[in-house]
């Protein structure tokens, strides 16, 4: 999952950006409106979190430019704005969720997974394929009935291909959703994360594969069959 | 009390007293034109009257005989066969000569009071009919004595059309009265409709609607001076609301951000103790401290606001103090390489108070050389004259709009509030201090950008 992050208070920022990695997700940060416009032209997130008063643009003319555009990326406003005024104008504009400061770090990250959910339709934080069981609010992953330690990329791996479960997944996309853009994903660096993976799910030998190569298109994790 | 009520009880009343003094006028002039009437009947009979007592001559001499016919031929005329005239003729010895029949045995009362030309007098006789009755004594020629007559007309004409005018009088002077008071109450209500729509306006409005104002076109012009009035008070209460809506908002980001980045900090290093380090420690002393510092400002402002009265007044130099507070501001003029420029005019004395001053002028200084562009030159002036002390210095991004912003509290041209060095409070401290010294802190802009701050002596 790759969310944006606009913050103008690095303060705010850092821990933010720090709590977000370590839930999984690849994160853009940045204190600027204009800056942050840019980057959601250039790269597909799941969850955009937006401070209100920025300088360049601010939050609410990015969102009302991000709707404009057709971007129905998921919008979580995250401001000291507290108005009811504030709350309707955001919401109005196709904001998704609104999120005072100061905030529950816990609060926040559990809104964002819930958003990033929403962009797959999906409810339940429980994604299963046949006896794989991940739980994205306990950040769990269990094989039949045994609990699996997981990188926090492969289970952020493991997440993006269990939304998308019986769809194939192209390299770009993973690299879009798993990478953020301070990392350069070299030509096999997914190809060796979905290796790593397949390893770090094949519990024992019984194990049936889960995740297929469909050859010149990417990745699909799919029900085996029968 | 209500205008129409107002209005209502003082016209009503008006009204009734117009009504009633009409009523008496028509009134006397009726009963006045109808006794002028009676008289004028009586004078005409009386002149009869007096022709048929006339001694008519024969041949040269008075024949008595002849008066003596001519008089039963005026008795029997027909008006004194019915109830209406009466005549009655009394010789030199008070005996009755003559009298109409419809008198009857009763005959007229004995005048008191006779004259030449009729004395008025007014009876009622035995058969109930009240006259009014002229009285003559005339002088017979020849030295015949006097003889007295009496001609007499009934009132009940003139009584009965009085008392018929009286009714109607009463009814037509109620049926006045409600009539325009009904006209009056219909008049007053479209009158004063524009006031109650305005009522109406006025107690729809909330603070969310003070963007709205009242029309002035439709309104009456009496009303239109004070319409106007209420549309400038509603004009300064939506720009006092939208200061302190601005503010709020201002002081949540200046006290929720940092409060966010510290609560933020120590709830990720607590759940991922294996990335903390001592960093997240100094960031979180840092924003403790900015936060501090905010709220120290503010609670300097409240207690400035609050208390004028525990100003003290001593006398102070203001070279030396202007210089002291200059001198704090030193080290920033110098990493943004800002040239101050003094402009001291010493033995400038006053009565102030100089822990009050020193915070405006310190204030003054500092936003000077923290907003100049680097590079530029702060001038600071003071004198004898109204303008105790000017602070100037090139505001190049500053609009004579920011100008009514600019002692605001926490406002900052930068509405993103990204700089989070200035929490946009010092100038608004300034003000506040000037007030409780009775001085004025007026900022102005030049048209080639320069700002100056200028605080003045008391008028």
């Amino acid at each position: 999952m790759r969310v944006l992050f606009v913050e103008d208070s690095a303060a705010l920022r850092k821990p933010v950006v720090k709590a977000l990695q370590a839930s999984g997700f690849a994160v853009d940060s940045t204190g600027d409106g204009n800056e942050g416009w840019r980057l959601t032209r250039s790269h597909d997130y799941d969850v955009i979190i937006l401070d209100i008063m920025l300088p360049g643009l601010d939050g609410l003319e990015v969102l009302r430019r991000l709707r404009e555009a057709g971007n129905e990326t998921p919008v979580l406003f995250l401001t000291a704005k507290d108005a009811v005024e504030d709350r309707v104008a955001g919401l109005r504009l196709g904001a998704d969720d609104y999120l005072v400061k100061s905030f529950a770090v816990e609060e926040l990250l559990a809104r964002v997974e819930a958003l990033a959910r929403r962009r797959y339709a999906k409810r339940s934080p429980k994604l299963i394929v046949a006896d794989l069981e991940l739980d994205s609010a306990a950040k769990t992953v269990r094989r039949g009935g045994t609990e699996l330690k997981l990188a926090p990329q492969l289970y952020s791996l493991l997440e993006y291909l269990l939304l998308r479960k019986g769809q194939v997944v192209t390299r770009t996309q993973i690299e879009e959703h798993i990478y953020d853009a301070l990392v350069s994903p070299t030509s096999n660096v997914v190809d060796t994360a979905v290796c790593a993976l397949r390893r770090a799910i094949a519990v024992s030998d019984d194990s049936l594969p889960l995740i297929h190569t469909r050859r010149g298109l990417g990745y699909i994790i799919e029900e085996p069959a029968e | 009390m209500s205008i129409r009520a107002r209005l209502l009880t003082c016209l009503v009343p008006g009204f009734a007293v117009v009504c009633v003094v009409v009523g008496i006028v028509v009134f006397v002039t009726t009963k006045r034109g109808l006794e002028a009437d009676l008289d004028a009947r009586l004078a005409e009979i009386t002149g009869m009257a007096r022709t048929a007592m006339r001694t008519p001559a024969v041949d040269g001499r008075p024949a008595p005989g002849i008066r003596g016919m001519t008089l039963d031929r005026f008795v029997s005329r027909d008006e004194f066969s019915t109830t209406g005239e009466y005549f009655q003729l009394w010789g030199p010895d008070g005996g009755t000569e003559r009298k109409s029949p419809n008198l009857g045995a009763a005959g007229l009362p004995y005048p008191t009071e006779f004259s030449r030309e009729g004395a008025v007098s007014e009876c009622t006789l035995p058969n109930g009919d009240t006259v009014r009755i002229r009285a003559v004594r005339l002088i017979q020629t020849g030295g015949r004595g006097t003889v007295d007559f009496a001609v007499a007309a009934s009132r009940k004409d003139v009584d009965l059309r009085m008392s018929r005018l009286v009714v109607e009088l009463v009814v037509g002077g109620v049926a006045c009265c409600a009539a325009l008071s009904g006209l009056l109450a219909l008049a007053l209500k479209v009158a004063l409709r524009p006031l109650a729509k305005l009522g109406e306006r006025a107690a729809a409005m909330d603070a969310e609607s003070l963007d709205q104002r009242f029309p002035t076109e439709s309104m009456p012009a009496e009303v239109r001076p004070i319409v106007a009035r209420l549309n400038d008070l509603l004009a300064r209460l939506e720009q006092g609301f939208e200061r302190e809506r601005r503010f709020s908002g201002d002081l949540a980001h200046e006290l929720r951000t940092p409060l966010a980045a510290i609560r933020t900090t120590s709830e990720v290093a607590a759940k991922w103790p294996e990335q903390a380090g001592t960093e997240d420690f100094r960031e979180i002393a840092d924003l403790a401290a900015r936060l501090q510092q905010t709220v120290d400002t503010l609670l300097t402002l409240a207690r400035t606001e609050a208390s004028a009265a525990g100003v003290s007044r001593e006398p102070v130099e203001l070279a030396p103090l202007v210089r002291e507070c200059a001198a704090l501001s030193g080290r920033m003029a110098a990493e943004r390489n800002i040239t101050v420029v003094e402009s001291l005019q010493s033995g400038v004395e006053l009565e102030s108070d100089p822990r009050l001053l020193r915070i405006i002028v310190t204030n003054l200084v500092s936003n000077a050389v923290e907003y100049a562009p680097p590079g530029s030159r702060v001038t600071l002036a003071c004198g004898e004259g109204a303008r105790m002390l000017a602070v100037t210095n090139p505001a190049p991004g500053l609009s004579t709009a920011d100008l009514t912003h600019l002692f605001d509290r926490l406002w900052r041209k930068d509405t993103s509030r990204s700089d989070h060095t200035h929490s946009g409070l010092g100038l608004a401290v300034a003000q506040s201090c000037a007030v409780a010294l009775g001085l004025e802190l007026v900022a102005e802009l030049d048209p080639d950008g320069t700002l100056s701050m200028s605080l003045l002596r008391a008028k």
